[in-house]
């Protein structure tokens, strides 16, 4: 019998506490019957016993036939909501971390620029393992203990109306997660900008040297700073509308046309090095010649501000592409 | 997939409707599982042990079969199923069902 035992115990571990003794039971007692069935043919042997048992097959089965169990974490009913959560919190709360904790460790060490960034990105990092674990623990305790989203058996959910379908979701044009990166980028060069005195700067005879020119404090930094600030205006509208209305994309090509403006004039009628930069520059290196660093910083600005404002154009174009798109759908559907 | 498996899968989805209804139909009169499964497949209703056993189980924690230990003619203590008031009248009801199924069906068929 010790087959049997060694079959009714591997079930029986796999059965709820409750009813365990039971079903044990009366799996022995048909175990009994089948054999007993079996033994008047021939003679009791290990045989039958072993016939009988692969007849009954695999114990964990049989256990999962008498209390079927939930075999997975999440399931199909809470899978979708799920994903989206997930995503939508992930794609919003990782890159403030980021940009918070960026500024914050800049704040502390400024000039370490890079520093800050790694640091930041690793504590990202950590933020979106501890968002994954928690949101994942949260829906596979609604799945256990939550109450089914569509009951097979019972009518207590409620009665469907085709009332209840829920208005088609507005198709955002605009990420917020993009929406989100291009104001902390806006912030972060604001931020640079305003701590570029001790940031962009050399150490000279135990002087604080800034790269650009302080000349630029009286006029040009304070027009640059409402540049930005009118631009996370327009960039909040951006997030909270989502669509390139016509508003918008006016607002946006204005906003593009006068940083251009500013950067092209800025480059071509101010000095924007601080020469006392580059002389201290050569000082610390005296293999350099005036005229290469002078060049040097020339050519730094430029190439900046060219990217710059390749940027600016390539947001201006886009930002009429698809606002003329959205202008056609809009016709299409009414 | 090779037709033979296909039909298996099938008519395996529809006897898993049924069992439920032919279980039901053979306990006005109380049985233990095996004389139970005897008594199907005397009739040509095939299952296996380790599919009836978990199902008497389900249809009497909903009220449909109730069930003892006994000891019937000084056998060994078997557990004894049998049909319960409820478990009567949704019977009737699931075989005026079937018998409505059976003739729509027959109609599709034919």
């Amino acid at each position: 019998m010790s087959l049997v035992e060694r079959y009714i115990a591997q079930v029986g571990r796999r059965l709820p506490e409750k009813n365990r003794a039971d079903i044990e039971a009366e799996i022995r007692s048909m175990l009994e019957d089948m054999l007993e069935e079996k033994n008047q043919a021939g003679a009791a042997n290990e045989a039958n016993v072993k016939a009988a048992l692969q007849q009954l097959g695999d114990p964990a089965l049989l256990a999962e036939k008498y209390s079927p169990s939930k075999r997975y974490l999440i399931g199909p009913g809470w899978y979708d909501a799920y994903l989206e959560v997930l995503k939508r919190v992930l794609t919003t709360v990782l890159p403030i971390v980021l940009t918070v904790t960026f500024l914050v460790r800049l704040a502390n060490e400024p000039g370490d620029v890079i520093g800050s960034f790694l640091g930041a990105a690793g504590f990202a990092f950590s933020a979106g393992l501890q968002v994954c674990f928690w949101v994942t623990l949260g829906f596979i305790i609604a799945e256990r203990e939550g109450a089914p989203l569509e009951d097979f058996h019972g009518n207590r959910s409620r009665v469907w109306t085709p009332d209840q379908l829920p208005p088609l979701p507005k198709k955002r044009q605009m990420d917020i997660s993009e929406a989100i990166t291009s104001i902390a980028l806006v912030l972060g060069g604001a931020i640079l900008m305003a701590l570029s005195p001790q940031i962009l700067s050399i150490q000279s005879n135990g002087e604080t040297i800034p790269f650009l020119h302080p000349n630029l404090w009286r006029v040009w930094l304070p027009i640059f700073f409402v540049l930005v600030g009118l631009t996370m205006i327009h960039e909040l509208f951006k997030l909270k509308i989502g669509i390139w209305t016509r508003a918008l994309t006016v607002t946006n090509v204005i906003l593009g046309l006068a940083s251009i403006t500013y950067i092209l004039l800025l480059v071509t009628t101010q000095e924007v090095v601080n020469p006392a930069f580059v002389a201290g520059m050569n000082a610390g290196m005296p293999t350099l010649d005036v005229q290469n660093s002078t060049e040097w910083a020339v050519w730094t600005v430029g190439i900046t501000a060219a990217i710059i404002i390749g940027i600016y154009i390539w947001d201006m174009v886009e930002s009429i592409r698809l606002a003329r798109a959205y202008e056609l759908q809009k016709k299409q559907h009414s | 997939m090779e037709n033979d498996e296909l039909v298996q899968n099938i008519l395996l989805e529809l006897r898993r409707g049924i069992l439920s209804l032919a279980v039901l139909s053979q306990l006005s009169k109380e049985q233990y599982g095996y004389s139970l499964l005897k008594a199907l497949a005397d009739q040509g209703m095939e299952i296996d042990q380790s599919t009836l056993y978990p199902l008497l189980r389900r249809l009497e924690s909903q009220g449909l079969l109730q069930s003892d230990w006994r000891i019937v003619d000084e056998a060994r203590p078997r557990r004894y199923y049998v049909i319960s008031a409820q478990g009567k009248s949704v019977l009737t009801k699931l075989k005026l069902e079937w018998s409505a199924m059976m003739k729509t069906l027959q109609k599709m068929l034919s």
